[in-house]
């Protein structure tokens, strides 16, 4: 009676079933490692951060045979609410967690790479940087900065013939790391911003794009916009025609050279290069006091604050390190300090240890920096935390 | 035939434009203008049809190789075994749920429920079948993800796209043994069989190749669809082992390697095999439901006659 | 048993009701007004207003046009194409239903955008300008917006209404049909006078489950509608939606409390809105064999299965 199309229906739905069951069957009771099986270490959060843990996994893994790093880009929200439930071994954020919010989830912040961020524009005509500081891009996105050609933009810009064209500032619609960065950018650069900062905010202006391919694409097609693009996607930037990057402000001095209350010294203007985010990652802790790296790099960190002010502060750049790259960010991994399993948790470390000794070299791979002695100086600390705690 | 009344009168059936004249004479125009003015439709429907498959094809065939199926992830490079084994375990699990509810209320509604639930009952599948994939998505999250507190996981996951599957088992098997013809019970139980006896030997192998399709469409639906299960199943990048781990799935691989920088090509490539092995699991299912109605619709037809 | 699709409906109802009240986001949740993360928090507001409106305009227009294509397509297939070309022809568009919305918002993302910017949008605003809507100002961009948003969602509910329909003009009995032709009608006049009149029911019921799918669709709209929460001005404005809004903002609001609720009563509006429209859907069609005829989607004979 049941002909043939019958039996081809069953067999696939059992085979699908079988398929699926079976080869969780097959695996045993779930998998659960102890020492001598094979040991996963799971990851999730930042998209930013997962393409690079998937260039380390396979070197780290051809390491440590008997261990598997298994990142997702899921975003960072989830990465720390992942982590303070301690569903995953390591929650990726691109922002920090305040120390009071680690304590409470016995969550460490350790820093794992220094990527940066570019102010794109596409300015028909314009092919050279312009010379962008942070309290004009903050005044752009609140509206308040409409034409290219507005005074404060040309001051910057001495001898380059700006059009009088509206500026279209386009922002990220899904929830991000970048707009984390670019908004604690806006915050701090100017008492006129009057949103605050975070992985999503309320725009007062412009279109969005999702993704930064989204951003890519959309600014291309968008004569005489802006965007903020995540400095792993140059390579997209420099392919797409008439895109350009600004050298960032340092904002020491506003756009009239007038030294501002917390800076020295005149407005400089930066292009991103490895030295010069790296710079700004140092001079970023440098400003914490006390020394932490739980710190929002933006304009190098704020003097004396232990979380973002308001402050319209500069980068306040040293002697040692004279021309950080404002818009620079630590990427983090949250790591547990009290591990459910101590076992597993030494082959954690292990990981962290090994990302912190080679991981650097993988880095530029991603366009992501390797972080400099003084990050990785506090990355050891940590590290005895976490052995302490487990 | 249908200007029959202007023609009586006239020798010659055949009947020209140059033959009537007035209002008759442009609903004969219209009317042969409609058919080729209502196809085009099908113009703006097709095209973007084409369009996506040969786009998806043309960035995914020439790199698709055995191992696109067989190798895992590792790095920018491998293949989409692990999103294909989360997705075959998802979907099984899913059609296991939804085959058991849906086939189960599905009887009761058909059967034995009293009329008022039996229409109560149509009306929540049908509702059930409305609700928007996002909403159960979130539902999910909140009930098995932070409730439960096991985090993301496949059964988290497997469960969502069960219950999004369910309503469209459930009203396929309730539509099959409500189909069945009467006379078929009556000759059953005028022949002295149980109740029982005939909804599992006579109405049941009648409708199996409907519910079975329903099946299959739940399926195909099921595994089209990211959001139930992008906050439910999470991701890893590793072949899932046991059913409270967090799995990867080839929507989520669509959508999450689409966002990755470009110097990542293999993982973009990794993108449109996701998607163009969707679209062949899907066309896959689309034959077989096909064969399968032929065959019970002919099947049909002889009980009819 | 058979409550059990109920029950599960109940549990989705009251999962989501008890996640909702953990905040009362006051009236101000019924405006138009939002604002996330200002720099003071009690500046904030919630309004659902914009996400409605977005919600509406896209689902509202897609159902528009959906109707207007889907009624072309079932009277083709029913009244004027021969038997052979239109099973291939609804095969076709059922392919369409199979393709995951991943990859229509990605191709509507990267093929269609610009293509909608450079060619769609002007030519619209050169013949169109007397619209209201049609002749705002241009989007000036990648073109991500409502209309891109409409134009997708047409295309992805076009499978499921055409089904519905084709069914519906299929069940017209055949008596009815024949006297018409009897009493010297055209085909095309069968069609509109009889075959839509007798099934109207049936057609306005297709109309509402479309718009039902299209109120709720998520990953497509949100990749290409632009994501502004600022209230729209032309049809090529960016705009938003209440799945497109969740889908976007979950993963940040698992770092907000405040806006992970939000979006749990966006989630709530949403299945409220929904439901609605699917009871009122139900109660038009006397069969009540909707979600059995979507099955037919992939069968592509709907009259079989409604036997």
């Amino acid at each position: 009676m049941i002909g043939a199309g019958l039996a081809v229906a069953i067999g696939v739905i059992l085979l699908v079933a079988g398929l699926g069951g079976g080869y969780l069957i097959g695996k045993g009771a779930g998998g659960s490692s102890n020492g001598t099986n094979t040991v996963t270490i799971t990851e999730t959060g930042s998209t930013l951060i997962y393409p690079y843990l998937l260039v380390l996994a396979p070197s780290f893994e051809s390491v440590y045979s008997n261990v598997v790093l298994s990142p997702a880009g899921t975003g960072s929200g989830t990465g720390i609410s992942s982590a303070e439930s301690g569903t995953v071994d390591l929650g990726g954020t691109d922002a920090y967690l305040t120390p009071s919010v680690a304590a409470q989830h016995n969550l460490i912040n350790f820093p794992i790479a220094i990527s940066s961020q570019l102010a794109v524009y596409n300015i028909p005509g314009i092919t050279q940087h312009l010379n962008l500081n942070a309290t004009v891009l903050s005044m752009i996105y609140q509206g308040a900065i409409t034409q290219w050609n507005d005074p404060m933009i040309q001051a910057a810009n001495p001898g380059v013939s700006l059009p009088a064209h509206t500026i279209i500032p386009i922002h990220r619609t899904d929830g991000s790391g970048d707009t984390f960065m670019w908004t604690s950018l806006c915050y701090m650069a100017w008492s006129g911003w009057k949103q605050s900062y975070g992985t999503s905010i309320t725009w007062p202006v412009g279109p969005g794009a999702q993704g930064n391919p989204g951003m890519v694409q959309l600014l291309s097609t968008t004569p005489y916009g802006l965007a903020y693009i995540g400095i792993s996607y140059l390579s997209e930037i420099e392919a797409a025609s008439g895109l350009q990057w600004a050298a960032l402000g340092d904002n020491n001095a506003d756009y009239n050279g007038v030294v501002t209350a917390s800076g020295a010294g005149q407005q400089n203007y930066i292009l991103p290069s490895a030295q010069n985010i790296s710079e700004d990652a140092n001079l970023g802790l440098l400003n914490l006091q006390p020394p932490s790296v739980a710190v929002s790099l933006i304009l190098g960190g704020v003097p004396g604050a232990t979380n973002l002010v308001n402050g319209r502060g500069g980068t306040n750049a040293t002697a040692a390190y004279p021309t950080p790259y404002p818009d620079t960010n630590l990427e983090y991994l949250l790591v547990s300090s009290a591990p459910a399993s101590s076992s597993h948790q030494t082959w954690v470390l292990a990981f962290l240890e090994w990302a912190l000794a080679y991981g650097g070299t993988y880095a530029p791979k991603v366009s992501f920096l390797p972080l400099t002695p003084a990050v990785i100086g506090y990355d050891m600390l940590a590290l005895n935390q976490v052995a302490i705690g487990g | 035939m249908t200007a029959g009344a202007e023609g009586l009168g006239e020798e010659a059936p055949a009947l020209t434009y140059a033959s009537v004249s007035g209002r008759t004479r442009r609903r004969l125009i219209f009317d042969r203008f409609i058919p080729w003015l209502l196809p085009l439709a099908f113009v703006v429907v097709l095209f973007p049809l084409f369009d996506m498959i040969f786009w998806v094809a043309q960035k995914a065939v020439p790199t698709f190789t055995l191992a696109t199926l067989t190798e895992t992830q590792v790095g920018f490079g491998g293949g989409l075994y692990s999103m294909i084994l989360g997705t075959l375990v998802l979907i099984a699990i899913g059609t296991a749920i939804a085959t058991g509810i849906g086939m189960a209320a599905g009887f009761y509604t058909a059967e034995y429920a009293p009329r008022p639930v039996a229409t109560f009952g149509r009306l929540a599948g049908n509702i059930l079948a409305g609700v928007p994939a996002i909403v159960l998505g979130y539902f999910g999250y909140y009930l098995l993800v932070l409730y439960t507190n096991w985090g993301f996981t496949t059964l988290a996951g497997g469960i969502v796209l069960g219950i999004f599957m369910t309503p469209y088992v459930y009203r396929t098997t309730d539509l099959a043994l409500t189909s069945v013809p009467p006379t078929q019970r009556e000759a059953a139980l005028a022949m002295g069989a149980r109740p029982r006896q005939y909804l599992l030997r006579i109405a049941f192998p009648i409708a199996l190749p409907t519910v079975l399709t329903g099946i299959f469409f739940a399926m195909a639906l099921g595994l089209g669809e990211a959001a139930p299960i992008v906050y439910t199943a999470g991701w890893s990048s590793t072949p899932i082992t046991g059913l409270m781990q967090p799995t990867s799935f080839l929507t989520g691989a669509i959508w999450l390697f689409y966002d990755l920088p470009p110097s990542e090509g293999t993982l973009l490539t990794l993108a449109f095999q996701a998607a163009f092995l969707l679209i062949l699991i899907v066309l896959g299912l689309n034959v077989i439901v096909q064969l399968l109605s032929d065959r019970f619709r002919r099947r049909l037809q002889g009980l009819f006659e | 048993m058979a409550l059990l699709p109920f029950l599960i409906l109940a549990l989705i109802t009251g999962v989501l009701l008890n996640a909702s009240a953990l905040r009362n986001f006051g009236w101000s949740f019924w405006s138009f007004s939002y604002n996330f993360l200002p720099q003071t928090p009690d500046q904030s507001s919630w309004g659902i207003g914009v996400f409605v409106l977005g919600t509406a305009l896209t689902a509202g227009l897609a159902i528009v046009f959906a109707t207007l294509l889907s009624l072309a397509l079932a009277v083709s297939v029913v009244v004027y194409l021969p038997s052979g070309p239109s099973r291939v022809l609804n095969m076709l568009t059922n392919l369409l239903a199979g393709i995951p919305s991943v990859v229509y918002g990605i191709w509507g993302f990267v093929i269609l955008a610009p293509y909608f910017g450079i060619t769609v949008e002007p030519t619209l605003r050169s013949f169109l300008f007397w619209l209201p809507g049609f002749g705002g100002p241009a989007s000036a961009i990648g073109s991500w917006g409502i209309l891109l948003a409409v134009f997708l969602l047409t295309i992805m509910i076009i499978p499921l209404t055409t089904a519905l329909m084709r069914s519906a003009l299929q069940s017209v009995p055949r008596d009815l049909v024949d006297s018409a032709v009897a009493l010297g009608a055209t085909r095309w006049e069968v069609a509109r006078r009889v075959r839509f009149r007798v099934a109207r029911r049936g057609l306005s019921s297709a109309v509402l489950l479309g718009l039902g799918r299209a109120l709720g669709e998520s990953v497509a709209v949100a990749m290409v509608i632009g994501g502004v929460t600022s209230l729209p001005v032309s049809l090529y404005s960016a705009s938003t939606s209440l799945p497109s809004f969740i889908f976007f903002q979950l993963d940040s609001a698992f770092t907000y409390p405040d806006l992970l609720v939000l979006l749990v009563e966006f989630a709530l509006v949403l299945l409220i809105i929904t439901m609605v429209v699917n009871i009122i859907a139900q109660r038009l069609t006397q069969t009540e064999l909707a979600t059995a005829t979507t099955v037919g989607t992939l069968v592509g004979r709907e009259g079989e299965l409604e036997r």
